[in-house]
């Protein structure tokens, strides 16, 4: 009876550990996509602010322009090494990833299939109905993940 | 025959060595029991810590290694006591016992709470229907707890280090 206990609790752990490790690879996967989001959000960001700038010159019918500090405000100089340094980032970690990703796809997998195979091999049928769902989740997000990296062409 | 468990938690149910699977019906969790009209029906409701058995500190060193330093594995069960009750009924085609459990020891021990209560009108008979103390997986579970986060902090120190040595050097 002990043995089946102890069987039973280790399968039980082993799966919630599996579809957690799953998230977690999910969630990284996220890391390129994140990255390029920040070079795009700074990018957009800069584009906001001479469209919010420029629209002020206009509401203060050009009066605005008079003002030493705000004229130096329109003066935006791109630092080349800053943007070298954040394009070599980049490009060290999408050479990570492209390398990691298919790794990781495979893993977070593997990890899902065994989780839910555990889950209805089990005597125990509590929690069961929430594994395949955080399952299924968790496949969508390691797809869209996926989606994204590779249709960033990387 | 159907026997209705309420409140189970994490109790396995043994009927002559075999685990019932437990189903769930309508919020509702019961076991199907097999039997003869009239038969004399022994269930067993057995639970116990996963720090009780013999190797502990082997399996919670493998779900601390795989769980990426215990972070990814459940919560290990505070609640470590143990319970090992045996309860009796006459089988009979279509009837019903509920069962209610309570997870509760009393430290002090100062009154004896059930664990296991007939809430039916069937007829049981309970025996050893109350908690165990488990002082030995309690002190293996708090040791497990200062282990596991003394090594966090000495991995999170070797890790910083050597970032610093890399951003240095």
């Amino acid at each position: 009876m002990d043995n089946l206990i102890v069987k039973s609790q280790f399968e039980q752990r082993l799966g919630s550990t599996l579809i957690r490790l799953g998230w977690l690879m999910a969630f990284l996967a996220y890391i390129p996509a994140l990255i390029m989001a920040y070079i795009t959000v700074m990018a957009v960001a800069l584009v906001m602010k001479i469209i919010i700038m420029l629209a002020i010159v206009v509401c203060t019918f050009f009066l605005i322009l008079l003002n030493e500090g705000f004229r130096e405000r329109f003066r935006m100089t791109i630092d080349a090494q800053e943007v070298q340094e954040v394009e070599q980032f980049a490009n060290r970690a999408y050479g990570f990833f492209s390398v990691a990703m298919p790794l990781m796809i495979a893993l977070t997998a593997a990890f899902i299939v065994v989780s839910v195979v555990l889950a209805f091999v089990q005597k125990e049928k509590k929690g069961r109905v929430g594994r395949v769902v955080s399952a299924v989740l968790c496949a969508a997000v390691m797809t869209v993940a996926a989606v994204s990296f590779y249709g960033m062409g990387a | 025959m159907r026997v209705y468990l309420i409140n189970r938690g994490d109790v396995a149910v043994f009927q002559s060595e075999n685990q019932l699977t437990v189903n769930r019906e309508n919020g509702a969790e019961f076991v199907d029991i097999a039997a003869a009209d009239g038969e004399e029906v022994t269930l067993r409701f057995y639970r116990r810590s996963e720090f009780a058995a013999k190797l502990w500190w082997l399996y919670a060193a493998f779900f601390w290694i795989i769980g990426v330093f215990g972070i990814c594995t459940p919560r290990y069960s505070k609640f470590v006591h143990a319970l090992d009750c045996k309860v009796k009924f006459a089988a009979y085609q279509n009837g019903r016992i509920d069962l209610r459990f309570a997870h509760y020891l009393d430290e002090k021990g100062e009154r004896a709470f059930p664990a296991v209560e007939n809430v039916g009108s069937g007829m049981v008979e309970i025996e050893d229907g109350f908690y165990v103390r488990d002082e030995l997986s309690r002190r293996r579970r708090k040791r497990y707890i200062v282990l596991s986060n003394l090594a966090r902090l000495i991995c999170l120190v070797v890790v910083i280090v050597i970032v610093v040595k890399a951003i240095i050097g």
